[in-house]
């Protein structure tokens, strides 16, 4: 019976029809894929997680000297500090692919958002309880990835004007430990990319097939699906979620990093890495380019350069404006291109590399 | 990733049309009707089209949408959240509107896919317990707005697809195995002890009447999607593990037996180790596993698990029933196409579309 049914709509069996491959599929040969992978790995991952590594070790050493001997312009040290450790952290942040994605993912660096205030909760605990476990890089990575990363570190930094580093040893002591932790997981990071074997050789030598990669445009995918995975973060969980749907449901607790007031720099920073991977010798545009009459560089730019002039407009902090009538506007427009350059990259560019931009496949369901 | 509400509740049912391309079989057949769910212009729908590509209904959805099932009788369709997601819409098929929303509890999040009691009364949900890890089937009352009754343990991580047995009394479950949290996204959590499994339910008691696993040295395929056929079940796997490593796909349920079907090196190499869904043809014999990552829809015998051919469209994923035996309707990027394992013909192209996870044949 089978075998009837088959005859009748199968001839022949085993056959293979191709459709709707995309038009330029042939456009770019492996090596393109290549240098492009290997542009972005070289020219933005690496440099990106070099520089997390070393502003999280400066860190590190400037909290340990810092706690043996407070004093009040030491203490202004630390907060520069910390700020260039969120920076390096919020450049690095856009890289969707690789290490940074191994169990519990990038929330050992940034636990945020946390919707359910759990992490938060933990802290409170922490802090009221002054649990001396917490006080060692090594017992504090046995616990919960709230309670050692960079939005507990913030926390312990800015949330109580009252009681600081300067006047808390405790406080102290745990930021150091918090600090120290980030260090090594900044540092280990780094190396799954860089040691033999490691995350880099996964993506340069995709062409043959790797662990991570079947070949080299699933590879050049996963590049692009970090632009795309950044600009709908950044829409949906930085801008959108704290907005609400009217002024009245917003709620500045749910801004990124309103203690420290850099909620809008860290967006910024995110979308210059994210930009970066278009712009960078070898980066998504040189593809682009080879594309006769393919104008999508130059539209993907003006929507970078319109937001990120959009970004530097806004006079208040994020935490201020999400709640204020007449920022609405701004912010509501800043949506809107934020919107259409991710519609613009996911469905068009990918087309125009030739790359599927892994709607069904990126994580599985 | 949630999607905005903002924009659905400011979108208006628009990008609806299609381009007909070809009439095949498809259209002879003016009632037939799939849906599915897609991304149009950076906003998720849930949409209803016939043979020739003509959308009837186009339904802006708060989030990714995944699964879909219909009522029995058909009068209204249930759009399911992608994981981890937590809304389910209920779309009333005659006039296209939503009528309800159903939300988890906030200690839960829905997997994507559900199931109905064959009277229609009771809507069973596969869901995970954040606070436990462990997989649930929700089971609601569909003639009191769909009321939580109870819930029960699925037997494993990660349920996802769920399926009515045609003794109408025991759930089929696809345990994924794979542990997540809605904190940390979609990060796989237990990748090294991963334990999939088809486990067996008394809907009635919540009791688990059997639970099947691959063998050891398989327990990084997940089993997440299956289709129930004359012959047994039917199951998409995919793969965790590295991707230097070549794994079969397909897996048969027998009525006693969960066998994993031997797959030729090259066919499973075009698969690139993940499948996103299956389905039967009309007759039941045949079940075709779509491959988003190989951009394939790859056929198979239902029954000896022969393999039957393959057929190329990118991003292939949503397939189910067609017509006539031997045929699926499937989708992929803009695309719907008729296919069989010989032979793939688009039937129409939908403009700025990526066409998501599932479709499911309605009518």
């Amino acid at each position: 019976m089978i075998q009837n049914l088959v005859q009748k709509v199968a001839a022949p069996l085993l056959a293979v029809a191709m459709w709707a491959t995309p038009a330029t599929a042939d456009t770019f040969a492996p090596e393109d894929y290549i240098g492009l992978v290997e542009a972005l790995t070289d020219k933005i991952v690496i440099p990106a997680y070099e520089r997390f590594a070393i502003e999280t070790s400066v860190f590190s050493e400037t909290l340990k000297s810092f706690c043996g001997q407070p004093t009040t312009v030491a203490a202004e040290t630390v907060t520069r500090r910390f700020h260039d450790t969120m920076d390096a952290w919020a450049q690095a942040r856009p890289i969707l692919l690789g290490p940074v994605l191994n169990a519990p993912g990038p929330a050992r660096f940034q636990f945020w958002p946390d919707k359910r205030g759990t992490g938060q909760r933990q802290l409170r605990l922490i802090l009221t309880t002054k649990n001396t476990r917490v006080l060692t890089a090594q017992t504090l990575a046995a616990k919960s990835v709230a309670l050692g990363d960079l939005q507990a570190l913030e926390y312990v930094l800015f949330d109580d004007p009252q009681t600081t580093l300067l006047n808390d040893p405790f406080r102290c002591a745990y930021a150091n430990a918090i600090a120290d932790l980030q260090r090594s997981r900044a540092a280990l990071l780094l190396q799954d990319w860089t040691k033999p074997a490691g995350f880099r050789d996964q993506v340069i030598g995709s062409a043959n097939g790797t662990e991570a990669f079947f070949d080299e445009r699933e590879a050049a995918s996963a590049f692009l699906n970090s632009v795309i995975g950044t600009l709908e973060i950044v829409r949906l969980q930085k801008l959108d979620r704290p907005m609400g749907l009217t002024v009245e449901s917003a709620r500045r607790s749910r801004v990124e990093s309103r203690r420290s007031g850099r909620s809008f720099r860290n967006i910024t920073l995110n979308l210059e890495t994210a930009h970066a991977f278009f712009t960078v010798p070898g980066g998504i545009n040189s593809l682009l380019e080879k594309l006769p009459g393919n104008d999508n560089a130059q539209r993907v730019e003006k929507l970078f350069t319109d937001i990120a002039t959009d970004l530097e407009n806004f006079d208040t902090p994020l935490s201020t404006s999400v709640e204020d009538e007449s920022s609405r506007p701004q912010l509501e427009a800043l949506l809107t291109k934020l919107r259409t350059l991710q519609s613009l990259i996911q469905e068009h560019v990918a087309a125009d590399l030739a790359l599927v931009p892994g709607f069904n496949a990126t994580d599985g369901d | 990733m949630k999607q905005t509400r903002r924009i659905f509740l400011q979108t208006s049912s628009a990008a609806i049309f299609s381009t007909t391309l070809v009439r095949p079989s498809l259209a002879s057949n003016p009632g037939a009707r799939w849906m599915g769910c897609r991304l149009v212009q950076g906003q998720h729908y849930a949409s209803l089209f016939d043979g020739t590509g003509k959308v009837h209904i186009n339904i802006p959805l708060p989030g990714r949408g995944h699964g879909i099932v219909a009522t029995p009788g058909g009068r209204h369709a249930l759009v399911m959240a992608r994981r981890p997601g937590t809304f389910i819409l209920v779309i009333d098929l005659d006039t296209g509107s939503v009528v309800h929303e159903i939300t988890t509890s906030i200690d839960h999040h829905f997997y994507g896919h559900g199931c109905f009691s064959n009277d229609g009364h009771l809507l069973y949900t596969t869901q995970n317990d954040t606070g436990t890890g462990q997989g649930v089937i929700a089971v609601r009352d569909a003639t009191d707005a769909f009321a939580l009754i109870t819930t029960f343990p699925s037997g494993g991580i990660g349920p996802h697809e769920i399926a009515l047995m045609p003794d109408g009394l025991t759930l089929a479950v696809a345990n994924g195995g794979i542990r997540t949290l809605p904190e940390l996204g979609r990060t796989k959590l237990n990748l090294d002890t991963m334990s999939p499994s088809l486990t067996f339910i008394n809907r009635e008691t919540g009791k688990l009447l059997a639970d099947h696993h691959l063998a050891a040295d398989k327990h990084q395929l997940s089993i997440r999607h299956m289709s129930v056929g004359p012959s047994g079940i039917a199951l998409a796997l995919q793969y965790e593990g590295p991707k230097t490593d070549t794994m079969p796909l397909l897996a048969l349920f027998n009525g006693q037996t969960l066998q994993l079907i031997e797959t030729p090196a090259s066919e499973a190499r075009a698969m690139r180790n993940y499948a996103g869904s299956i389905a039967h043809d009309p007759s039941g014999e045949i079940v075709a596993l779509a491959c988003p990552r190989g951009n394939l829809i790859s056929f198979w015998d239902a029954t000896s698990g022969a393999a039957l051919g393959r057929q190329t469209i990118v991003d292939a994923c949503g397939v189910a029933p067609g017509n006539q035996p031997g045929e699926f309707v499937v989708t992929g990027g803009q695309l719907a196409a008729q296919s069989s394992p010989s032979s793939l013909t688009p039937t129409a192209s939908f403009a700025d579309t990526q066409w998501d996870n599932h479709l499911q044949r309605i009518a």
